[in-house]
């Protein structure tokens, strides 16, 4: 079966998921207390008619389930509606704040991949030596630390003790850096905050390669290229390495939402402008639509990215077929 | 030095300076950084009091009038006011040839249309502070002439605050649609010293120089907001000169200290006429708190000294006057019934009232709500537990996110303990007037939630908002006072101070009274 | 294997291989550390746990870790924080094995259209971005300790069903699956008594290492201000920190460490019991 054929029928699979869960969330955040009218109105109060009628103009008088019809119709038409607070379109919002997250993860996550496939590799070539020993508790030891707190001790140390980093946005805004200095600016700010995050993803990057590399090196093939008189690191990184990196992108799918919460995370201690700050935001305010659309964007992305890391899996391993 | 040493350092200075300096850039002087914790929503205070709307907008935007560093009434849109003898007419005068940042000439119907279709119907202070005005009459483009129904004094102050008087364009708005979903709320266009060039959510807010202002300045080039979420980054950030000013709402408390010890940064109170107060509000409407004897007993527990100065980082005041800050001039007064720190005092009047304690030396269980948006609450609750804990007085934690704690305290009156920071001024017939009297049991946000409801508490508030003789206003409130400290319906806590830090070499900073004031006469020194 | 032959022969075996492996070794003793810090956090704690003091003490002979903003003793703080910790990681680690165990042993054991259907509600869980939701949950709902713990359960279990569904699906037709069935045994007894006991070993490993993730989600929620205000957690302390962390950097070190130990700890543990119960992935 062609690969377009399969993946339509992955989407046309997962669709139904998804209304499911769409309309699970939808109901949650509407059964909960509070909402949009209480926040636009703030600490001061307001009259009761004040009330009703902005209650009314939301839509937010009508019983929940109607609510959800109008929503989902709206939805299917390709219109996710307008946050309740500022007007603006839903889409443009998540959008506008999307490219900062994206960067921020494909960085940390290029980060990790190196650092941990490179230590991987090393730990694997004897296992049970003192370096595989060392390696493999940092490794376990960078699963344990709250990427929050690592942080924050990033800041502390690199930002203000030392004084090497930026600790707080994306660019210095006070020069308005434009073109090729802009870019390095924003590298510069991007430095404390993805390596945070890569610190955090290296451990299961480097687990994962170490244990598929000590499975490959048992096999035939590497015991043919051995006695080829190859020396042992063309072997590792050429042959082993190529075999293992299978699982290394299965975890990628894998760890995608994962991602996303280190990213909310990260973005609050660092002052990153990604989608993070925009669900708190979205949650404090009650924006319901915002909200909804947040999770819609999360959902399908999350399924997107693993549709790219089932492609990626067949280009490295020719074995596979889709049928 | 050789020649060519020179040469490659000359290279390489134009290579820093093509880098670092972008064409509009001249030097880090032409602009001003301001820290923030969150994205105003949007831009607009006509149709919102969100505190970060209000300081951006008051950039951009225009009052009628504004307040000059004691509090009086200066000019702004209105170059001069009469008000009628008896209250009723209120007339003001604009300045000729100010325009909106799009070109459109100003005139008195924005102002008239403005207040009466957006911010009396949209924004909940402005509907209190316009209820009495019947009408605005617009006799030509330059004068405005407001019709009142009774006199009403706090008026004219309130006209001077960006959180609820923000002049909106007729042009812009008047366009039959709700004004809530106008473009122009993400990209407004005002008659203020700054015109409004780009925001990018999540992370800055950039605003240019007006150059056609209508009064002097501003001197800056640019003004940035930044939106800095964490609490001490922000802080850092100030020392790290990567922000120039952090603003009243959003100044890390317990950093204050640690800033007043650098040199390079100032430290100083924003003054505030709306007079905040941290306060409780107790539910008199059911259990032990229904008791006056237990609600006094409790105040008597109450170490509000630590309070302060633990969870305020003592920038404050203990409350001493009942339900009007010390920093309300005029009404305030200490001749009220004092409640200092008891333990002894309170366990006996507990017993008294006829709650003793059981085996486990436990009276009863309250429950203590808050937000916990609302910088120190979350500590003085901690606090809380601690202290009541001594006279046999458990509390239950229920601090929740800020509009699930309006619905449950304001809306469902579902507590029996609620704290926030709620203003006693900027005069009691607008501050505190909503939170005793009986015809303000509504189930709305910030209104009387603790359903404590006396005639003669009615009477003295109804008095004092119709008065126009200063001296029997101020009577009927303080003896007002004198009831409220004596029955207690809040806790009132203590008279908020409001730190601010800005870098040193920035002046003008402090002339604002209100907390979000325009920012066209700060300048950098040197 | 036959599960009712002596299961005690191998379970020795994975002891001895467990023993062994220096690594998981540590980890246990720190576990069984932080299990008596819980357990005896009232008797262990210095302090009283409303006590206030002076606040910003740096660590010394009387605060041991050094108090924080109120005045608090950090150490009696991380002794009760411990005690909510673990608590939130058994809770909520039992909560979705509980689940993931029903709906992965109903899947795997039946087969058909209760697969299918079963299977379609656990991909449908595992769409939702689980943190994002665990926000929005407590965050709307209040951060009461049990509602942590099941928003946490409630977006786990997937996992544990597809785990043990797999290993259903390969044991269902063993010999002595037969062999119970023929004698006449019913599903449940079959699947309770002679297949769940056998699918455990995986399980278990699973379980040690979603308690830890279960542990920093709490510490994360709690962090971002969404804890139970009513009881300490190392999260909450975190939280509390962060607006000190250039004033009293002994606010975050210590919980930070707690944390860090306790999660590092459940990992080298979880990593030990996976080696000396499937021997063969080294």
């Amino acid at each position: 079966m062609s690969l377009i054929l399969y993946l339509l029928k992955r989407l046309l699979y997962t669709l139904p998921l998804m209304a499911g869960a769409i309309a699970i969330i939808f109901f949650l955040i509407h059964a909960a207390p509070g909402d949009p009218v209480d926040y636009l109105i703030g600490e001061a109060g307001a009259s009761q008619e004040v009330v009703d009628r902005l209650r009314a103009q939301m839509g937010l008088d009508r019983p929940v389930i109607v609510q959800f019809g109008i929503y989902a119709f709206e939805v299917l038409r390709g219109n996710l509606g307008y946050s309740v607070v500022s007007g603006a379109p839903v889409l443009t919002l998540i959008l506008e704040r999307f490219p900062a997250t994206l960067l921020l993860m494909a960085t940390q996550y290029t980060l990790a991949a190196i650092i941990g496939i490179t230590l991987g590799v090393v730990s694997a070539r004897r296992p049970n030596s003192a370096t595989d020993n060392v390696i493999t508790f940092f490794s376990l030891a960078s699963f344990a630390i709250p990427v929050f707190w690592l942080g924050q001790m990033m800041i502390l140390i690199f930002g203000y003790y030392l004084d090497w980093f930026p600790i707080q946005g994306m660019t210095n805004l006070r020069k308005g850096y434009t073109g090729f200095a802009y870019v390095l600016d924003v590298a510069y700010h991007l430095t404390l905050p993805a390596l945070t995050l890569a610190i955090y993803n290296v451990g299961l990057v480097l687990r994962l390669t170490r244990s598929s590399v000590i499975q490959v090196t048992g096999q035939d093939y590497i015991k043919v290229a051995r006695a080829k008189g190859l020396s042992e690191r063309t072997v590792l990184f050429k042959h082993a390495l190529r075999n293992a990196l299978l699982p290394v992108v299965t975890v990628i799918g894998v760890e995608i939402p994962g991602l996303i919460a280190g990213a909310v995370l990260a973005e609050t201690v660092f002052g990153w402008p990604g989608l993070g700050r925009l669900t708190l935001d979205a949650i404090n305010a009650r924006d319901y639509p915002l909200l909804m659309g947040m999770f819609l964007f999360i959902c399908l992305f999350v399924i997107l990215a693993n549709l790219v890391v089932d492609l990626l899996y067949a280009a490295l391993d020719p074995r596979i077929r889709y049928s | 030095m050789s020649k060519h040493l020179r040469k490659i350092s000359a290279a390489l200075m134009i290579a820093a300076m093509a880098m670092g300096a972008p064409a509009w850039a001249q030097s880090d002087t032409g602009a001003m950084v301001v820290g923030l914790s969150g994205d105003p929503t949007l831009i607009n205070s006509g149709t919102t009091t969100e505190i970060n709307s209000s300081v951006v907008g008051a950039q951009i935007y225009s009052t009628i009038i504004r307040l000059d560093p004691k509090g009086e009434p200066a000019p702004s849109l209105a170059k001069s006011w009469q008000v009628a003898p008896d209250g009723l007419t209120y007339t003001f005068k604009f300045f000729d040839g100010i325009k909106w940042h799009d070109g459109t000439p100003f005139t008195s119907k924005d102002v008239a249309w403005s207040l009466l279709n957006v911010n009396k119907l949209y924004n909940g202070p402005a509907g209190g502070l316009l209820e009495a005005v019947q009408a605005i009459e617009t006799p030509d483009d330059q004068t405005a002439v407001f019709k009142l129904a009774r006199p009403y004094p706090p008026l004219l102050r309130g006209l001077a605050y960006f959180n609820s008087s923000t002049i909106l364009p007729k042009h812009i708005f008047d366009n039959g649609q709700d004004p809530r979903q106008n473009p122009a709320n993400l990209k407004p266009i005002g008659t203020g010293p700054f015109m409004f060039k780009e925001m990018k959510k999540g992370s800055h807010i950039l605003l240019e120089r007006y150059p056609d202002y209508h009064q002097d300045g501003p001197n800056v080039e640019r003004l940035i907001f930044q939106i800095i979420p964490n609490e001490a980054a922000r802080a850092l950030a100030l020392e790290k000169a990567e922000i120039d000013f952090i603003p009243y709402h959003v100044m890390p408390l317990g950093e204050v200290e640690r800033l007043q010890t650098n040199k390079a940064i100032t430290v100083a109170f924003q003054k505030r006429v709306i007079a905040g107060q941290y306060q409780a509000f107790l539910n008199t409407r059911e259990g032990p708190l229904a008791n006056t004897a237990v609600r006094q007993a409790l105040y008597f527990a109450m170490n509000r000294s630590e309070l302060l100065a633990k969870a305020g980082f003592g920038h404050g005041k203990v409350s001493d006057g009942g339900p009007f800050s010390s920093e309300l001039p005029v009404f305030y007064t200490a001749d009220v019934k004092q409640y200092g720190y008891d333990p002894a005092l309170a366990n006996r009047m507990l017993d008294e009232a006829g709650f003793p304690r059981d085996a486990s030396g436990k009276r009863f269980s309250l429950r203590i709500s808050y937000s916990l948006s609302e910088g120190p609450m979350n500590d003085v609750s901690r606090l809380l537990r601690s202290q009541f804990a001594q006279v046999g007085v458990e509390l239950v934690d229920k601090g929740m996110e800020a509009s699930a704690w309006r619905d449950t305290s304001f809306v469902k009156w579902d507590y029996d303990i609620t704290m926030g920071s709620f203003a006693s001024g900027p005069d009691p017939a607008i501050g505190a007037e909503a939170f005793y009297t009986c015809k303000r049991i509504e189930r709305l946000s910030g209104r009387n939630a603790s359903g404590y409801c006396n005639a003669e508490v009615d009477r003295l508030f109804e008095a004092g908002g119709r008065e126009l003789d200063e001296g029997k206003r101020t009577e009927a409130y303080r003896k007002a006072a004198a009831i409220l400290a004596e029955d207690v319906p809040h806790w009132w806590l203590w008279d908020r101070y409001y730190p601010i830090a800005f870098q040193s070499k920035l002046e003008g900073i402090t002339d604002d009274v209100t907390g979000y004031g325009t920012l066209d006469r700060v300048r950098w020194t040197q | 294997m036959n599960a009712s032959a002596s299961s005690i022969t191998p379970a020795n075996r994975s002891w001895q291989r467990f023993k062994a492996n220096r690594k998981a070794l540590f980890g246990l003793g720190v576990l069984i550390l932080f299990l008596l810090a819980a357990v005896g956090a009232a008797q262990l704690a210095p302090y009283d746990q409303l006590a206030m003091g002076a606040s910003f003490n740096p660590p010394s002979a009387t605060h041991l870790l050094g108090t924080d903003s109120l005045g608090e003793d950090i150490f009696t703080n991380i002794l009760y924080g411990a005690r909510t910790s673990l608590i939130v990681g058994f809770c909520a680690v039992i909560t979705s094995t509980i689940l993931g165990t029903l709906v992965g042993a109903t899947a795997g054991y039946f087969g058909g259209i209760p697969d299918t259907l079963l299977m379609r509600v656990t991909e449908m869980f595992q769409i939702l971005p689980q943190f994002f939701l665990a926000i929005v949950i407590v965050a709307l709902f209040g951060s009461s300790i049990w509602n942590v713990i099941l928003v946490i359960g409630v977006l786990t279990w997937p996992v544990t069903a597809r785990l043990l569904r797999a290993e259903f699906l390969t044991l269902r037709n063993r010999e002595f699956v037969d062999a119970a069935r023929s004698l006449g045994m019913s599903d449940f007894d079959i699947i309770t008594r002679e297949i769940l006991p056998n699918a455990l070993p995986p399980i278990i490993v699973n379980c040690t290492l979603q308690i830890s993730s279960a542990i920093l989600l709490e510490t994360s929620l709690s962090f971002l201000g969404l804890g139970d205000p009513n009881v300490m957690s190392w999260g909450t302390m975190l939280h509390n920190a962060q607006d000190f962390f250039s004033r009293a950097w002994w606010m975050a070190a210590f919980p930070g460490l707690a944390l860090f130990l306790a999660t590092l700890s459940l990992n080298l543990v979880g990593d030990g019991l996976n080696d000396a119960l499937n021997p063969k992935n080294i």
